[in-house]
This record gives C-alpha cells, structure tokens and sequence, in this order.
C-alpha cells in the first residue's frame, strides 16, 4: 500500500529536487509568519496609540527612530537569503543543470482542453515531426504521417509513465490555451504555452501512482483536467512501453 | 463560370415559383458512395488508445475501438458521407420535427458518428457509458452549446438554431470522441451506411445539386446534379478520391 499522499502540510516528496523546494516553503513561511506577527502587533499599537480621542489633529511628519531603521533592514536581508540563498541555487539547478537526454526518458507534453497529451517516442526514440494542419480526432498530436520517426510514436492520452531514479526530460508546449503541468509530489509545476516548447527535468524516488494537476485556469473543464503519473520500475515500464509503441506502430493503417 | 451559376440559380429560381404550393408525390434520388483504394489496398483504421478513462478502456476489452473518420467496406462502399441538397429548394419552407433526433455516447464514442437534423429539431443526447462525458458542439451560425453529462446524467437535449454543414461535435473529456451533425433547413438529406447506400425520398420535381460531404479533408466534397420528376427515382452515384495532402 501506498503511504498517504496529502495530509495538513505539503503532500510527500518524491522528487530529488524537491527537498530545497520544501525547505524553500517551509522557511518562507516561517518568515512572513514573523512578519505578520511583527506587522500584527505593530498595528494594534497604532489603534491604541493613535487612537482619534487623544490626537484630533493628523500628523505628516514620517517617523524617525532606529528600530524602524533596523526592521526594514532586517526584511531586506531576509528576503535577499531567500532569493539569494535559496531560490537561486534550486532554480540554477533546475533550469540549467540538465541530465544528458541520452541517460533520460525524454516525453513531450502537449496539453490541450481537457487532457494532457503525452506523447513517447516509441522504439526507435526518435520524435515524429508534428504540425498543426495534421491535428484530428485520430491524431491528437498532429503527427506528420510521412515522417518514418512518427510511425512508432505513442499517445498516452492522461497517463505519465516514468522510470523510478530515472531523471524524466519533458518538452512542455500547448495545443490550445495556457495550461500548466503540475506534479505535487515532484514538486512541479511548470506553465504550457502555445507555440512554445519549455524543457524541465525531474527525478522520482518512489514507485506507485501520483496525480498530475492542471495549474491555470484554462476553461470550464479545468478542473476535471487530471493526469495520473505511474513512477514503475525499468522492466515494468519497458513492457509497457514496448506493448504501447507495437500497437502504434500497425501496417496497414492509414493516415487521413 | 459565372454565367453557368447565373444560369442555376435563374433555373432554380423558376423551378421553386413553378413547384411551391401543390404537394404530389415525391421523387427519389439515391446512390452509392465509394472510395477509390490508395495502391489498391483497403486503408486500414486507427485504434483509439482509451486508457485515459478506466470506463470507456473497459467497453473495448473484446477488440480495440478503431478511429470512425474513414469507414470503408471491402468493395469501397464509404459510410458516414452526409449527402444533402445544396442547391434547388430555395424559398421554400419546410416544418421542422417535433420528434428528437438521437445521438448517444457509448464506449466513449458518438454514435451515430455522422448524422442529419433539421434546423430547431430537438436533439437528445444519451450517456449511456456510466462516465463523464461533456458534450461540446462548436457551429459557426448557431449558439455554441457546452455541456456536461455526468456519469448519473443519462440524458440531455440540445438544438442548432441554424442550418450548417457541418457541425463538429467534441467530448472536452475524452479528446479522441469527434462526431458532425449536419444541420438542415429541409428534410432531403442522408447518410451512407450499408454498402455505402444512401437515399433521399420525397423531392418535390425539379433540379437540384446534391452534395456529399467527407469529414476528412482529403475526400472533401463532391456535387452532382441531378433533375427529377415527380415520383421518378433517379441515381446519383459518387467515387471519393484520396487527395494529396495540402502542405502548409
């Protein structure tokens, strides 16, 4: 059995990265809980202090003192570690250190309303030429049906297979609207816009099914936009992997 | 060109003045629709991988759904082409039924997948899958209609104000699910079927041009025209070619 995935805090982490992103939430939260309590007390002692009653008369002059000083000084170095400290090295991680694409499974997500297409590309690895003209119901990615690299490509219309402690490289893009592809247990979310093909990368530590959540509004289906995400081990992927790409991959069919 | 259309529609003109008013029996013009094979070979249909939804994977368990955008027989007899009158009844003004059409979804797939209502006829859309299913027509000429079906919603009704050829119809839950209903503001239509047979009864005497319509871009539409007298049965045959695809 699989552990619980959401309780009252952050849902579990199965991701490599997301143990900086989670340390990333919790301090941040930690720090504007402080400032809420600072900023808090500070205003129930201007409702006491400057209460109408004892000054009829409404003063301009900004207040000067040193602990106003140092409180200001005191959010901007907080602040400067969380970017600095925190955020900028996850992110140069994320977005600049990627895994070659010859050790990663490397999928293509093109959403559109309401399903989240992804698409494999079948044995030979190699991804079909794609274009909007060749878009129809029997061909949700538009695969160009002269382009032998297509032949053998897979749709895997809302199910996310990937290989556990295997880094995933997903080409994000968009068929319709902004969407945005999230992952709450891998600590993911990256937004899909038309016209555009977004890399990220990620890691799973842990076998069994996740949901895949759309994370922009992008309709009235939006919240029935759900994917499943199935972290499996290498053979129990490659069977069904194999099984997906032989089915696609049939003679006598014919493109329209 | 443009003195022949002027021709027609002076022709047709004179005909709708000549044929309002009495109502005698009608004529028939009925036909096969068939597909010239590319290379001499049937093309075959695509499976429709399912597994998104668990319910509509579990209506195929016995053999995989397969794509309904060409439906061709061994002797290239085409199903789903929507043949109508284009041209000839101008002016004239026919009841529409009370009566609803029916479309269902069933294995999370429209059936029938090609179908003929007329404009304000009543359309009765059926859930019989158990699942959910949003049923999303998009016309150009009439209001655009988005509605959801869940699983426990077995039934729903909806209409197109206006007639248009054609209406494509999308489940925003199951992407693969695509259906056209051609909407009409007369009752002379049809969809081939068996064999690719279709059949149009009851035309008041005159010329019409018929059309058949393919969903698919690379068979298009063909016309043909047709004169009938009244009770006369005449045939109207059409041979789809597969066209090269239009690159862009």
């Amino acid at each position: 059995m699989q552990e619980k995935v959401y309780g009252y805090w952050l849902p579990i982490d199965i991701s490599t990265h997301g143990a900086v992103v989670d340390w990333l939430i919790n301090w941040l939260h930690v720090f504007m809980i402080a400032l809420f309590l600072g900023w808090g007390v500070f205003f129930v002692y201007c409702l006491v202090r400057y209460r109408r009653r004892a000054n009829p008369d409404a003063t301009y002059d900004p207040v000067k003192g040193k602990v106003a000083k140092y409180v200001e000084y005191g959010v901007i170095v907080v602040e400067a570690a969380l970017l600095v400290g925190l955020s900028m090295p996850l992110w140069a991680d994320f977005k600049h250190a990627f895994p070659d694409e010859s050790d990663a499974l490397v999928v293509r997500v093109v959403p559109e309303q309401f399903a989240w297409n992804i698409h494999y590309s079948g044995k030979d690895g190699k991804f079909g030429r794609t274009a909007p003209e060749y878009v129809s119901a029997d061909n949700l990615l538009g695969l160009d049906p002269d382009d032998p690299d297509g032949n053998d490509d897979f749709n895997s219309i809302n199910n996310l297979h990937i290989v556990k402690d295997k880094p995933v490289i997903a080409h994000i893009s968009s068929k319709d609207v902004i969407h945005s592809f999230k992952i709450p247990v891998m600590r993911l979310t990256q937004d899909a816009i038309p016209g555009q093909d977004i890399r990220i990368w990620f890691e799973a530590t842990k076998a069994g099914t996740f949901d895949i959540a759309c994370a922009q509004l992008c309709g009235l289906g939006h919240y029935r936009m759900r994917g499943q995400l199935t972290v499996e081990s290498e053979e129990a992927f490659q069977t069904w992997f194999d099984e997906q790409s032989g089915a696609a991959d049939e003679e006598d069919e014919f493109s329209f | 060109m443009k003195r022949r259309g002027l021709i027609t529609a002076f022709m047709t003109l004179g005909i709708a003045c000549f044929a309002s008013g009495d109502v005698v029996a009608g004529a028939t013009v009925s036909g096969t629709i068939k597909l010239e094979f590319p290379g001499g070979k049937k093309p075959g249909r695509k499976k429709i991988q399912m597994a998104a939804d668990p319910v509509c994977a579990g209506k195929h368990t016995a053999a995989p759904a397969r794509s309904e955008v060409v439906v061709v027989e061994d002797d290239g007899g085409l199903h789903n082409v929507f043949v109508y009158v284009k041209k000839g009844l101008e002016g004239k003004k026919f009841d529409a039924p009370a009566e609803p059409a029916v479309l269902d979804q069933q294995g999370c797939i429209y059936v029938p997948h090609v179908m003929g209502v007329r404009a304000g006829q009543p359309i009765t859309v059926l859930n019989s899958d158990g699942t959910l299913h949003n049923i999303h027509p998009k016309p150009q000429k009439s209001a655009e209609i988005n509605k959801a079906m869940p699983k426990f919603m077995k039934k729903t009704t909806i209409s197109f104000a206006n007639a248009e050829v054609m209406v494509p119809v999308k489940c925003d839950v199951h992407p693969w699910m695509q259906s056209y209903i051609g909407v009409m503001d007369h009752p002379f239509f049809a969809v081939s079927g068996e064999g690719g047979k279709f059949e149009i009864t009851g035309l008041p005497a005159g010329t019409y041009t018929i059309e058949a319509w393919h969903e698919s871009e690379r068979l298009g539409t063909m016309t043909q025209e047709v004169t009938v007298a009244d009770g006369e049965s005449r045939s109207a045959d059409f041979m789809f070619k597969i066209k090269p695809r239009k690159k862009k």
